[in-house]
C-alpha cells in the first residue's frame, strides 16, 4: 500500500505523495474508500500535497470522487500544493470546489 | 531522441515511458510549468491507448520543428481503429462537481494542453500527433 490515508475523523488526512499518475492512482482510490464507508463523522478532508510532485486527471479523479461521495457538507482542502499541482487542479476547473492553503488551518 | 520507441502497453510501463518523453521535453521546454503540462498531455492520450485500444504496445516519437518551433509527438498503436478526436467530451469546468462525470477529463487536458492534434490511421495503426509550440 502507498500510505496515503493517515487519518480518519471529523478532520481526515490524506498525505499525497511521490507521482499519482494512472498506474499509481487506483491505490489512492483504493485508500480513500474505507473514508467513504465512514463518511459520517468526516466534517473536513484534508489533501496534504506538499511531498506531490506530479498528478495526472487519473489522481485528480481520486480527489474529485471523495469529494463526490462525502456530500457537500463536507469542507475539502488542499494544502501546500505547488504551482505546477495547482496549475492541473486549476486547468479542470477542480480547484474551485476546494479550500486551497499553504499550511492547514481550519 | 525519441524515434517509434517501442513500449509495452501496459499502465506500469507508463512512468519509464513519461520519463523518456520528460526527458525529451526538457530538451526544448525550461518552464516547469508547461514541462510538467506537456507530460501530463503525453500521460493522458498513453492512458487512453493502454486502457481501450486493445493494442499491445504503442510507440512514441518525438522530434523538434525547427521552421516552426514546435515539439511535435507523434503516438502509434495497433489497436482497434479509432479517432479520438472525433468523440471529443464536452467538459464544463464550471458545473457544480456534485454532477461532474468523472470521465472525459483526460482527453479534455490533452486538447487543452496542445495546440494542434491530428489524427489518421496508416498500416492499420492509429497514429496520433501532437503539437506544442515553444513558450
Amino acid at each position: 500500500m502507498a500510505n496515503y490515508l493517515t487519518e480518519i475523523g471529523e478532520v481526515s488526512k490524506v498525505k499525497l505523495h511521490g507521482h499519482i499518475d494512472a498506474s499509481i492512482a487506483p491505490a489512492l482510490m483504493e485508500e480513500l474508500k474505507p473514508l467513504i464507508a465512514q463518511k459520517d463523522k468526516v466534517k473536513k478532508l484534508v489533501f496534504y500535497a506538499d511531498e506531490l510532485e506530479y498528478i495526472a486527471s487519473a489522481g485528480i479523479r481520486a480527489v474529485v470522487f471523495a469529494k463526490q461521495k462525502l456530500g457537500g457538507k463536507v469542507q475539502v482542502y488542499l494544502v501546500g500544493a505547488s504551482e505546477t499541482i495547482l496549475d492541473v487542479f486549476k486547468m479542470t476547473g477542480i480547484d474551485k470546489f476546494l479550500t486551497i492553503q499553504d499550511a492547514f488551518t481550519e | 531522441m525519441l524515434h517509434n520507441k517501442e513500449f509495452p502497453a501496459r499502465r506500469e510501463i507508463l512512468p519509464q515511458a513519461l520519463t523518456e518523453i520528460t526527458a525529451e521535453i526538457k530538451k526544448y521546454f525550461t518552464d516547469d510549468k508547461w514541462i510538467n503540462r506537456l507530460k501530463v498531455a503525453a500521460e493522458e492520450i498513453l492512458v487512453n491507448i493502454v486502457d481501450y485500444s486493445g493494442s499491445e504496445k504503442f510507440y512514441v516519437s518525438c522530434d523538434f520543428l525547427e521552421d516552426e518551433q514546435t515539439l511535435r509527438f507523434e503516438f502509434v498503436d495497433e489497436g482497434e481503429l479509432y479517432n479520438p478526436l472525433e468523440e471529443v467530451p464536452e467538459v464544463d469546468i464550471d458545473e457544480e462537481l456534485d454532477e461532474r462525470q468523472i470521465g472525459g477529463l483526460g482527453i479534455f487536458l490533452y486538447e487543452t494542453i496542445m495546440d494542434k492534434l491530428e489524427y489518421h490511421c496508416d498500416d492499420g495503426k492509429n497514429h496520433l500527433l501532437a503539437y506544442k509550440k515553444l513558450v
